[in-house]
């Protein structure tokens, strides 16, 4: 084998040289004095340069890191701030998701009917039940209506 | 945990932070933090910023987490998002072009003529500390190859994915940049003291 060019010796060192070649590369090394010295001379590079460890960063960095990803998501790091581990908030989930249906479920059995009554109106005349809401709207426009239900939505509040 | 498992274990933690699983990114942020950090100090050199640049890296790698498809390694990927946030930090000081690109080399040649240290033993922090001087006296891309080459141990073509540089430009890059190295070293280090 000839001797091994730049790139060629740079694949041995760097272990980028397939098993066949690299093995003939071993042997012409055992045989080459000036190939073995530059084979010599860039291992030693290279094994100062991966023994040489990344300079560490303080060790809050991480902690600093995700609380400015949080600040960032504002709804989202409410929600992590307050429930901080995911099955936490699957568990909080499917509360909230209990609570809300059995609310409907109470309210359909035992709560006020959606039909409102004929809701009592207070005026500066006598004492009366008002029409529906729509029913007769034009005669009554002019009258102060005081009611103890929500004629809005009908909510039975 | 060997290579191949620790780089599978990456790509789930990085799938998982991308649905948005904090937990997961913290994770990912803990192994990769301080390496991130060296790489943008070996592109960047020494400055006040790297440490900000690095947080400014992960920000920019947790809003792009979606977009990962897991098709290489976490890590070329994220080191790819970090050229690209040093890049940016470069243009910003009209920097942008010396560094990873040919005219980054040109401090080949530039070898101090010093006498190595006298014959005694150094300690292995000593030897540590010159070699990590010497290596901070290379140019930007060729302590970014050597970094990503002998310490993280990326193939030639995930350097060439991460650095945005064609495969055979790493190859001879990573040859200067070991010959720039190692001249340095039989400068500064009595031979005892080499690796």
């Amino acid at each position: 084998m000839k001797c091994l060019d730049d790139l060629e010796m740079t694949d041995l060192v760097s272990g980028n040289m397939p098993g066949p070649e690299s093995a003939a590369a071993e042997e012409h090394l055992r045989d080459c004095a000036v190939c073995r010295a530059e084979y010599s001379a860039l291992s030693t590079a290279a094994r100062s340069a991966a023994a040489a460890p990344p300079a560490p960063l303080p060790e809050d960095f991480t902690a600093r890191l995700m609380t400015r990803l949080d600040e960032e998501r504002p709804a989202a790091g409410l929600i992590s701030r307050l429930l901080p581990s995911p099955p936490a908030k699957k568990l909080a989930f499917a509360l909230a998701a209990s609570m809300v249906i059995a609310a409907a479920l109470l309210q359909r059995h035992t709560g006020p009917s959606l039909q409102v009554d004929p809701p009592l109106i207070l005026t500066d005349r006598p004492l009366t039940f008002a029409q529906p809401p729509d029913a007769g709207r034009s005669s009554r426009d002019e009258e102060l209506f005081l009611s103890d239900r929500c004629l809005m939505v009908n909510c039975g509040l | 945990m060997d290579k191949s498992r620790a780089r599978s274990r990456e790509n789930d933690l990085a799938r998982l932070a991308g649905t948005g699983d904090l937990r997961a990114f913290s994770e990912l942020v803990e192994i990769f933090k301080d390496r991130l950090h060296q790489f943008i100090l070996c592109i960047i050199g020494p400055d006040r910023e790297t440490e900000d640049l690095t947080q400014e890296a992960f920000i920019r790698i947790y809003k792009a987490l979606p977009s990962f498809r897991g098709d290489c390694a976490f890590s070329t990927w994220a080191y790819a998002v970090t050229r690209n946030v040093c890049r940016g930090a470069l243009r910003k000081r009209g920097r942008e072009g010396d560094i990873l690109e040919d005219a980054g080399e040109e401090r080949l040649a530039r070898v101090p003529d010093r006498a190595p240290l006298p014959g005694e033993l150094l300690g292995k922090r000593e030897t540590a500390a010159i070699v990590r001087a010497e290596i901070e006296e290379l140019s930007p891309i060729h302590r970014a190859v050597l970094f990503l080459n002998c310490w993280e141990k990326l193939s030639y073509e995930e350097m060439a994915q991460a650095l945005d540089i064609p495969l055979g430009t790493v190859r001879s890059r990573l040859h200067n940049a070991l010959a720039a190295l190692s001249a340095r070293l039989r400068k500064a280090l009595p031979e005892e003291n080499r690796s």
